[in-house]
């Protein structure tokens, strides 16, 4: 009788510990979501200076220290099998992608701007991608429906616009035809993002009436939103670096509870917090040497070419890891957030 | 039958989607005013690069090349009408006129304020007009004057009819 009430207090313990971890995941999301557009926003806009060094951060953890934290997944000793078996996804492809990026750079450097062109595609659909897994979480941690066809579609379509509307203002694609028929990839982009928020707004009419009021439709609408900057103002720089901070920030949010969790679950062996900031410190800085155009200025395509190739392999391997359908990479990712996914505390009932 | 992944439905109505609006944005926007290019204000939906500061009579080109990007596609077919001339300095005063990228038509124009008149076809979906400048010099490269622009041609009037 007492083991069993001693036994019903330390699950009452666990629970209320797993509730608390969940709002506080959720909440560094949104600030990571949310926060570099608002920073950003207060330095461009109100000409505050003081947010300098709050932007200066971001921009650091978000770009290098970010696609440097993949490393991780070259040093879980869980997933070693995983790499065996997937060998041409963890080292082929990274090889064969960093030659060809710095072979285009040697060889075929007039022709940057189509490597470029390439890169921008996948950089902002693989953020987009991401955005699919923020709202796979928020609907477990809120404990509501996983995202409708038409959730999902208008999510996808943020991303077209996106891309759309990046490529309609970027001008850093020289000798492609893109800047020629920027006004047509514009007006598609904006067109596309109206119609995303506006599905948007009818998938959250239609979540009310079935679930009733939750978070899960704000997050949703978010999601939709990741790239509206590039409509509200003219700048693209200001607006790549509000989604791509903001993009980078999750990653690092998603990176480091993985690390914590496994690292202090005793069956997983995973590595430490501390291994992977020191992997995000020790990456950041081969990736700054390698983008920095000056410092090779006698092989500088070369150089920029496999720094594309290190961050596309960033995009390959997380493709790979994250893909929650698989059940092994399912199963990976639930053991790093248990307190979402291995928790069995009663919730908002899933309708 | 078979049916898709959720997937690749997601992708296909999204792709649908994003078709649609296109062409629905393009359709909503056919009535945008081609007309005179204002070479002294900002204009709504036409961007000028490759244009120095302005100047009394209008503005010089400075560099390899100077566009005219606009917020819509052109029409199929217009006529480009422009004032303006040459830089004395520059040895030729020839200048190419791509329309999309493709070029169109060239045009030699004098040291002395003319009129011109070309008849171009675009590019599909094209926005923009590109005056490739032939040897664009600086006075200063010449020992005319201390002025580093690399100019090209001073336009006083550009003018887009569809």
């Amino acid at each position: 009788m007492i083991v069993e009430s001693h036994t019903a207090v330390l699950r009452a313990d666990e629970a209320i510990q797993a509730r608390s971890d969940r709002r506080w995941f959720l909440s560094a999301m949104l600030v990571a979501t949310v926060l570099p557009a608002i920073g950003l926003s207060l330095q461009r806009f109100l000409d505050l200076a003081s947010v300098g060094q709050l932007n200066n951060g971001m921009a650091f953890l978000a770009t290098g220290f970010h696609v440097a934290l993949t490393s991780y997944f070259y040093v879980d000793p869980t997933l070693r099998e995983f790499r065996q078996s997937h060998r041409i996804r963890f080292v082929a492809a990274p090889i064969a992608i960093c030659l060809a990026s710095g072979a285009v750079g040697y060889f075929l450097s007039p022709s940057l701007g189509w490597l470029i062109l390439f890169f921008f595609i996948w950089q902002l659909y693989h953020y987009q991608r991401q955005n699919f897994g923020v709202l796979a979480f928020a609907a477990a941690v809120l404990g509501v429906r996983r995202a409708s066809l038409l959730e999902q579609s208008t999510v996808e379509m943020a991303g077209y616009a996106g891309i759309l509307g990046y490529l309609a203002t970027g001008h850093q694609f020289g000798g492609t035809p893109i800047g020629h028929i920027s006004a047509v990839l514009m007006i598609a982009a904006q067109g596309t993002q109206l119609a995303a928020l506006a599905i948007a707004g009818y998938c959250w009419w239609r979540r009310v009436r079935t679930e009733g009021l939750s978070w899960y439709s704000p997050w949703h609408v978010l999601c939709t939103s990741f790239f509206l900057a590039t409509f509200l103002q003219s700048d693209p720089n200001f607006a790549f670096s509000t989604y791509a901070f903001a993009h980078g920030l999750q990653y690092v949010v998603f990176m480091f509870v993985l690390a914590s969790s496994r690292a202090q679950n005793p069956r997983l062996h995973g590595p430490s917090a501390l291994i992977l900031a020191i992997l995000g410190v020790f990456g950041s800085l081969i990736l700054l040497l390698l983008g920095d155009r000056g410092l090779f200025a006698f092989s500088s395509d070369v150089a920029f070419g496999v720094y594309t190739g290190l961050v596309m392999t960033h995009f390959v391997i997380d493709a790979s890891v994250w893909r929650l359908s698989e059940p092994f990479q399912r199963s990976y990712v639930r053991d790093g957030f248990p307190m979402i996914w291995n928790d069995n505390t009663p919730r908002r009932p899933a309708a | 039958m078979k049916t898709l992944p959720e997937r690749r439905r997601v992708q296909l109505l999204s792709a649908g989607v994003t078709l649609v609006a296109a062409l629905v944005g393009l359709g909503l926007q056919r009535s945008f005013p081609f007309g005179t290019i204002s070479l002294s204000a900002a204009q709504p939906g036409i961007a000028l690069e490759g244009f120095s500061g302005l100047e009394p009579f209008g503005r010089w080109t400075d560099g390899d090349v100077a566009r005219v990007r606009f917020a819509q596609p052109l029409p199929r077919h217009f006529t480009l009408r422009f004032r303006g001339h040459a830089y004395a300095g520059n040895p030729d005063k020839s200048v190419d006129i791509h329309v999309g990228g493709v070029r169109r038509a060239s045009v030699t124009l004098t040291p002395f304020d003319a009129d011109y008149s070309v008849d171009l076809e675009s590019a599909w979906l094209a926005n923009d007009v590109e005056f490739m400048i032939h040897n664009a010099q600086s006075p200063k490269a010449i020992g005319e004057s201390a002025d580093s622009r690399r100019l090209g041609v001073a336009f006083s009037h550009i003018e887009v009819v569809p």
